[in-house]
């Protein structure tokens, strides 16, 4: 019977018109948008004009220049933040640059009131006035209720003077790196997050630096060796379909999940011998199953597509499939199981809203790992060929996210499995319920 | 008691506005109060600014205008409601007007509220851009969901041509390019306005065929 079932499921999925336009994205995707990123990797030879930059964490390199960056932000008091990928332009307030110039003095050791003077910020003490030609004046209580006002030091009395620059920014002798670090976490909190100060960025921002021959060979070899070519490609391949699978899956599972009431086959299948564990799961499966398909014959076409590239060299044929089960299908999972969730419980296409919100923020701040290194985004980016020892050593918190999107999966259809159970025991009626929230029953209908 | 036309339109419009409009006016005047959460909005350059409006603020014509055909999604509710002799045409129409009337007002606020934070948008240039792709999203929504009749449909197909256009910039869609003004270019803000436009004509047009062979 279970396997009637399935056979079923997978029918009234493939007959779905979003599964035919989820194929057909997926092909025109997977041939205009992935196997043209498929160039060949050419052997680095000696003596070559450049061999691309690399990004490593040499605190010779890094502080300085960071130094530098945090110094010209805060003169400018306009510093760039990409909290959740979108590019923000941030502005302190004058408590926050004297903080921030805390900051660069233990930093520079060069004393904080020359930054605050160089920026032009006030003193964090007493209260201050900004009178008609735009200049600051201190106030002091006088105690019986009234106030002086005082012109504050550095500042003439026509206009806010900021102080001339300090063109020399070199880090203070003897600041360790670790210190540093504890620096630049304190400036990234104070700007808000998601600056180039933050843990991930400052390595990428700050600690540029050219590869040699030796570095380019080595790369190379690691695609040859540990990827076995095919291995490089399937990551951007991954990184390509993790984008569209993270959001169409959705649309799919809310059509399938509002057909049977619109059809008016909901008190037909609620009566049938089939427990709703089995219904919810086999119908959730047919779905992954069927979204999986076109999936992977593009990874097949694609793995085709390297070992034609590559004749004569050992790739791994099965790159492309591994990859697309261990690294796409938790996507799919999840996408799916969001949209099969959230249309049981409200009878309402609102998991596209959801998962459509869930996809926007993931999209933009997966740019934070774009070459690879990954964190706890739905769908993860490597949009480099190559780059296989930031797999590696990322490898784990890879795994982990991957298991982690895989369980929320099953706990969402098991949620699903009990409110299927709760509509077909007649407790609950989501499709009475929700509209009740919107409408204003107590009003009169105007026909 | 006879009702003139108006007031007929009149209580449609009320009642539309009551049981069908509410729910996606709340959700998209909820995207645009999360906007200032994820974009900055403040001091930024032409192109900077252009980003959320094109990226985020143009997406609420998805919302607004593609479930326009979603109370009649029951089969039955639709016999009743072409049973009528008020013509379910004019009342489509009467729901465009609305959802298109909210689209203006919500995205000339955005654009007003960036330029009081000192971003250097060009008031009509930006409202008419925004509010061109705005147009043609929600238009390809309501084009997807009246030839399919499912609503996934409708919503699917403005997100697929968005991450087209994200994914591969201006290479396939030339003068449809979505995110243009971010590139400093306005041209094509004129095509997605009169696609729109067409598509919304065509919907129609199409719609009352199916009604005239039922």
């Amino acid at each position: 019977m279970y396997g009637v079932l399935f056979l079923k499921e997978c029918k009234r999925t493939v007959k779905s018109i979003p599964y035919l336009i989820l194929v057909v994205m997926l092909l025109v995707f997977g041939y205009t948008q992935i196997v043209p990123e498929f160039s060949m990797i050419e052997k680095p030879e000696p003596n070559q004009a450049s061999y691309g930059v690399k990004y490593e964490e040499i605190p010779g390199v890094i502080m300085p220049s960071a130094a530098k960056s945090l110094y010209s932000e805060f003169a400018a008091n306009t510093y760039v933040a990409y909290p959740l990928g979108f590019y923000k332009n941030v502005k302190l307030s004058d408590n926050k640059q004297a903080r921030m110039a805390d900051i660069l003095s233990e930093l520079t050791g060069t004393p904080k009131e020359d930054f605050m003077k160089s920026a032009g910020v006030k003193p964090e003490t007493g209260s201050t006035l900004r009178i008609g030609d735009g200049s600051l004046m201190n106030l002091t209580p006088n105690g019986d209720g009234s106030y002086k006002l005082t012109i504050p030091k550095g500042q003439s009395s026509g206009s806010e003077s900021a102080g001339s620059a300090i063109t020399d920014v070199t880090v203070a002798k003897g600041l360790t790196y670790e210190r540093f670090r504890e620096l630049m976490k304190q400036a990234d909190k104070l700007i808000g997050g998601g600056s180039m100060y933050d843990g991930i960025y400052l390595t990428r921002q700050f600690g540029r630096v050219p590869m040699t021959y030796d570095d380019a060979l080595l790369q190379y070899n690691d695609i040859i060796e540990k990827d076995r070519i095919s291995g490089a490609y399937a990551r951007v391949f991954c990184d390509y379909f993790g984008l569209v699978l993270g959001i169409f899956p959705v649309f799919i599972a809310v059509a399938l999940g509002m057909r049977d009431r619109r059809a008016g086959m909901l008190d037909l299948i609620y009566t049938r011998k089939a427990s709703s564990i089995q219904i919810v799961f086999t119908r959730y499966l047919a779905m992954i199953v069927m979204m999986l398909l076109p999936v992977l014959l593009m990874a097949v076409y694609a793995a085709i597509s390297v070992a034609g590239k590559y004749s004569g060299m050992e790739t791994d044929g099965l790159a492309f499939v591994k990859y697309s089960l261990g690294w796409l299908l938790p996507t799919l999972m999840a996408s799916t199981a969001v949209g099969v969730f959230l249309t049981e419980l409200t009878d309402f296409p609102i998991a596209i809203a959801v998962q459509g919100l869930w996809w926007f923020l993931g999209m933009f701040a997966g740019m934070k790992h774009l070459d690879g290194g990954y964190g706890w985004d739905l769908f993860l980016r490597h949009n480099k060929i190559g780059n296989t020892q930031v797999f590696l050593d990322n490898f784990n918190t890879l795994l982990t996210n991957r298991i982690l999107y895989a369980g929320l999966s099953i706990v969402l259809i098991l949620l699903t499995v009990w409110i299927y159970e709760l509509k077909r025991r007649g407790k609950l009626h989501a499709y009475n319920r929700i509209p009740k929230i919107f409408n204003h029953r107590r009003r009169k209908s105007a026909a | 008691m006879r009702i003139t036309a108006f007031q007929r339109y009149s209580i449609i419009a009320a009642a539309n506005l009551r049981h069908n409009f509410l729910p996606h006016l709340a959700l998209s005047v909820l995207l645009l109060l999360l906007a200032p959460v994820i974009f900055g909005l403040t001091g930024l350059d032409a192109r900077a600014a252009a980003v959320p409006l094109e990226m985020f603020v143009a997406l609420i014509g998805i919302v607004l205008l593609t479930p326009l055909f979603a109370p009649e999604q029951n089969p039955e509710i639709r016999e009743v409601v072409e049973s009528k002799s008020t013509n379910h045409l004019c009342v489509c129409i009467l729901r465009i007007a609305m959802s298109l009337t909210a689209m203006a007002v919500l995205v000339t606020s955005f654009v007003f509220v960036m330029k009081a934070n000192g971003c250097a948008v060009d008031l009509s240039t930006y409202i008419f851009g925004t509010y061109a792709e705005s147009l043609f999203l929600g238009a390809l929504g309501l084009f997807a969901y009246g030839i399919s009749d499912n609503i996934a449909v409708g919503y699917m197909l403005p997100v697929m041509v968005y991450a087209f256009n994200f994914a591969s910039g201006p290479k396939y869609f030339g003068k449809l390019y979505l995110f243009s003004m971010a590139q400093g270019s306005f041209e094509e803000k004129n095509w997605l306005f009169g696609t729109g436009i067409a598509l919304i004509i065509l919907t129609m047009f199409i719609k009352k065929g199916v009604r005239d062979r039922r």
